[in-house]
């Protein structure tokens, strides 16, 4: 399974992305520690907004970075999912390789999950480590909220990651690249079009209250805060055990192709 | 000079050299633990990185190589296989059954720190959960100090001085590790007779046993991501009694280490199962 994951790490150009990646990430933080928050009064990057609140503009600016980053690694995760199952259709000679190689379907459809699970834990663990000496040097304010705000948001996003990945990793390995895609685009218009039905023939009258209605949402939003954030941080653990169900259904199908 | 022992030595001289150069920058910039922002703390537990990377420095520079798995390895594999999953299962599960049982020896002796919980039941009820998933999911810092510690230096003490010896000495390598943090407030503060070398002896011990347990884990599965997250999740405070621990009481530092007690039992346990295979397997040899 190791060869398996390095192919993998092959096919994704994994080696060219760390390079980058490390390197920007490096840069961010060097940066940062060069031009710490407290250097926007001098440098004259201290805005006022309508309401007259000062904002650390050097503060705000490496912010931006850190949610680009934060961004891109989200993405790369759907990408990779993609890319994986491509490099083994993409060429006879790969598929006739591995294929010919003395591992089962289980071995195979588990490399592809392992491998999406070290590289979101490689990604979470780069986030916070930079998001970490970002928070460090930048003055308390908006900022300072943006990366704490974040940080909170960590395992969440974690969770998406991995209810990403549950769904697409079998939809690309059962069905390839481009039939992965074409089902994906299906039922996401699918999700769309019941959306639309809802809103077309269902009983939407609470909306016409809207205002009471997010009220209503907000107050006892306010009154929860905790518990839901808390019970947030739990869906990595129900995420889980939807890729672990995600995996043995994909082995099942695996195997049966095979057959 | 035994290439082991060289070995050691220049992973023990890198690790508290780039640990010990960020702590001391913290310390002479005028920090300490207890009055410095959140953010600040969580810079300098970066510190828990630099086993990991004089770890892959000693490997690049006495040629040892960077195999994951197997003998003489960076020990990075998962197995679970043999019913070892039931360790990784208990590496999330010991920290809070002995924090728990350890603040519970606080409540016995300084009940005054206690009262009534800020938080709803429901809070208090998943809080463990939450602890492990944090733990687990934010493992990074934990697995720097255990691809260092236990990913290099115990196999190598294990193999100069055998296990016991190796258990305690490791234990102390890794309190004093801790020295500089300890001298400004971290774990025990520094309003306490004795400060700090009390609390770098009571640091010592508290690795001691941390570490057998740990030491344990890593053996059993041949992998340090079980002592990795079980590092995690320790340092994850996962004890549900914290939620009803006051602000500001100052605890007396005996009863601190008091309630070390059940991880140091916990530390026995292992420290006797591992004397006890490894008689086995010198019987199985013979």
């Amino acid at each position: 399974m190791g060869g398996l994951m390095y192919k993998d790490f092959v096919a994704i150009k994994g080696k060219r992305i760390c390079i980058i990646l490390l390197s920007v990430i490096a840069l961010l933080c060097i940066m940062r520690v060069i031009f710490p928050g407290s250097m926007a009064e001098g440098m004259d990057f201290v805005l006022k907004d309508d309401a007259g609140t000062e904002i650390n503009g050097l503060d705000i600016m490496f912010v931006t970075a850190y949610y680009s980053i934060v961004l891109t690694m989200v993405c790369f995760i759907d990408i990779w999912c993609a890319r994986l199952s491509e490099a083994d259709a993409s060429s006879a000679r790969i598929r006739n390789y591995v294929s010919s190689l003395p591992v089962s379907a289980n071995s195979y459809v588990a490399s592809k999950y392992v491998f999406i699970t070290i590289a979101t834990y490689v990604l979470i663990s780069l986030l916070s480590i930079t998001g970490i000496v970002l928070a460090a040097f930048t003055e308390p304010g908006r900022g300072l909220d943006l990366i704490r705000m974040c940080e909170v948001l960590m395992l969440p996003v974690t969770s998406l990651l991995i209810l990403v990945a549950s769904v697409e990793l079998p939809l690309y390995i059962l069905l390839g690249r481009e039939k992965g895609n074409l089902t994906k685009v299906a039922i996401a218009l699918l999700l769309v079009f019941v959306l639309i039905g809802f809103m077309l023939f269902a009983d939407i009258s609470w909306l016409s209250e809207k205002t009471e209605f997010l009220v209503r949402f907000i107050n006892w939003y306010m009154k929860y805060q905790t518990e839901i954030t808390l019970a947030s941080y739990l869906s990595t653990v129900v995420d889980l055990f939807i890729f672990y169900l995600s995996y043995r259904i994909t082995v099942f199908f695996k195997a049966r192709q095979e057959a | 000079m035994n290439i082991t022992k060289k070995r050691l030595l220049i992973y023990l001289g890198l690790s508290f050299g780039m640990a010990w150069l960020i702590f001391l920058i913290f310390i002479f910039t005028g920090h300490t633990w207890t009055g410095s922002s959140p953010e600040m703390l969580s810079l300098v537990s970066l510190g828990m990185l630099t086993p990991a990377i004089a770890h892959v420095i000693t490997r690049k520079i006495t040629n040892e190589g960077f195999r994951l798995t197997g003998e003489n390895s960076m020990m990075l594999g998962i197995d679970l296989k043999g019913r070892k999953w039931v360790f990784f299962l208990l590496a999330v599960i010991l920290p809070i059954v002995y924090a728990t049982l350890g603040d519970a020896v606080i409540w016995l002796m300084c009940p005054e720190a206690f009262g009534e919980a800020e938080v709803s039941s429901f809070v208090v009820i998943i809080y463990p959960l939450l602890a492990i998933v944090q733990g687990v999911v934010l493992s990074f810092a934990a697995l720097g100090e255990e691809l260092g510690w236990r990913g290099y230096m115990m196999p190598k003490l294990i193999e100069l001085m055998g296990m016991p010896k190796a258990i305690i000495v490791g234990g102390i390598i890794w309190g004093l590790w801790h020295a500089p943090l300890t001298c400004v407030g971290h774990d025990f503060g520094m309003d306490y007779p004795g400060f700090p070398y009390v609390g770098i002896i009571l640091m010592c011990i508290m690795c001691t046993a941390l570490g057998t347990v740990l030491t344990y884990v890593t053996i059993k599965t041949n992998s340090i991501w079980p002592a990795a997250f079980m590092h995690a999740v320790n340092n994850s405070m996962p004890s549900v009694l914290l939620l009803f621990m006051k602000q500001n009481v100052e605890i007396p530092l005996w009863i601190l280490a008091l309630s070390y007690i059940p991880l140091i039992i916990l530390a026995i346990l292992c420290f006797r199962m591992m004397i006890k295979g490894k008689s086995i397997t010198k019987e199985n040899t013979h």
